[in-house]
């Protein structure tokens, strides 16, 4: 049985859907957890375990570059990229922020964000979490920074 | 390959096929691995008292029955890398710093390197501070002695540490405990730590040198016998009290 909690985000999930259906969600977006066969972090071969990010239906999120307005307020840092809204857990569907919160990784291993698309060419950009944005109860948005800028 | 380069530091050239990178900077692994030993050894059982006494719900229980390096690290753990892994507190984290100092007082180029080494505990609250920042203190007098001896008892049987990779290793400096720098936000918050700062001297050498380096000797002074025994027949003349750099007038 699934509360009235759980249906409202499988509405709003359906509703994030819709533009990836016609085909105007560009980026792929993937949560990438890397491990290490070495003695230390990142040393020895790296393995890779990619979970993508999606809304219903395996669509892609929306993923928004800063505009420059954003950037001249300093609402957004050069380099930023939001990735949202998605829907939290729900029961079939949504996407558990456990995943975000580094909770499920082993000591030694690394969790960041690839995104591929038009803007980031395959093989894809590596960004890293810059904020978690829970602050609404039926969407969670990503900030995120690349992980090669300080 | 062939090459008449000889060697820089704790590197050769030409640098063999290595298991792991580490192998490239001899040094950095052997101050890793000294500096987790010696805390781990000489406050471990320091630390299994003071987390006992730590009460439900902070952070740190779910360390109980861990030694006081959690995890390790080799590069500076700003929030830029912090927000990439997953570690254990408290984290030791050893590092080259900033702008190594080149020139030649002899023949031979030498570069003095500063390093960091940050020990941070996380985020404390301000009621643990008292006990937790004492055993910090504690933790940065235990680097200092372990850099002293260049050895520790349960790291690598005891073996003396450094020869062949720094002409020279003092501490410097010690930084804290307070918000750890390295581990610091805007407006000074931040996780809670302590620095200690190091220098060492490294030097290049030539493909037949054989023993073209060793510890400075003034860090033996103090030391128990069997330390200094160790030292026998290692040569320490050559960087004793090593000429300072130019001032750049």
């Amino acid at each position: 049985m699934t509360s009235r909690a759980d249906r409202f985000r499988r509405i709003a999930d359906r509703c994030r859907a819709k533009p990836g259906q016609f085909g105007l969600r560009e980026h792929a977006v993937y949560l990438v957890r890397s491990s290490w066969s070495g003695a230390s972090f990142g040393e020895g071969t790296q393995e890779e375990t990619v979970v993508p990010i999606q809304v219903a239906h395996q669509q892609p999120p929306k993923v928004r570059f800063p505009s420059q307005r954003e950037l001249a307020l300093g609402m957004m840092g050069e380099g930023d990229l939001e990735i949202g809204p998605f829907t939290p857990n729900y029961g079939p569907g949504g996407f558990d922020r456990d995943d975000l919160n580094g909770s499920k990784l082993v000591v030694g291993e690394t969790l960041l964000i690839r995104v591929v698309g038009p803007q980031a060419p395959l093989p894809g950009v590596m960004y890293r979490f810059k904020n978690v944005n829970v602050d609404r109860a039926l969407r969670v948005t990503l900030v995120c920074k690349p992980a090669g800028v300080s | 390959m062939s090459s008449n380069y000889g060697g820089f530091g704790g590197t050769k050239f030409p640098a063999a096929q290595v298991a792991s990178a580490s192998e490239l900077d001899p040094g950095h692994k052997s101050l890793l691995g000294l500096l987790e030993t010696a805390i781990n050894s000489e406050l471990g059982d320091a630390w299994a008292s003071v987390l006992a006494r730590v009460r439900d719900g902070n952070f740190l229980k779910q360390y109980v029955g861990q030694k006081p390096v959690g995890s390790v690290c080799d590069f500076e753990p700003t929030e830029q890398q912090r927000t990439q892994f997953k570690a254990n507190f408290p984290l030791l984290a050893v590092y080259r710093e900033g702008e190594p100092e080149l020139w030649y007082p002899n023949q031979y180029l030498h570069q003095k390197q500063t390093w960091a080494v940050d020990w941070i505990l996380g985020p404390v609250q301000a009621d643990q501070i008292p006990q937790l920042g004492r055993f910090a203190i504690a933790v940065g007098r235990v680097i200092c002695r372990a850099i002293e001896y260049a050895r520790h008892l349960d790291y690598q049987e005891g073996v003396c540490q450094f020869q062949g990779e720094f002409a020279h290793i003092k501490p410097v400096s010690v930084n804290g405990p307070g918000v750890q720098r390295a581990a610091a936000e805007d407006a000074g918050s931040g996780y809670y730590g302590l620095t200690v700062i190091l220098e060492t001297w490294e030097r290049e050498h030539d493909e037949n040198d054989t023993d073209p380096y060793g510890i400075n000797a003034n860090y033996m002074i103090g030391a128990p016998v069997d330390t200094i025994e160790a030292f026998e027949g290692f040569d320490t003349t050559l960087e004793v009290d090593p000429p300072d750099p130019p001032s750049g007038d």
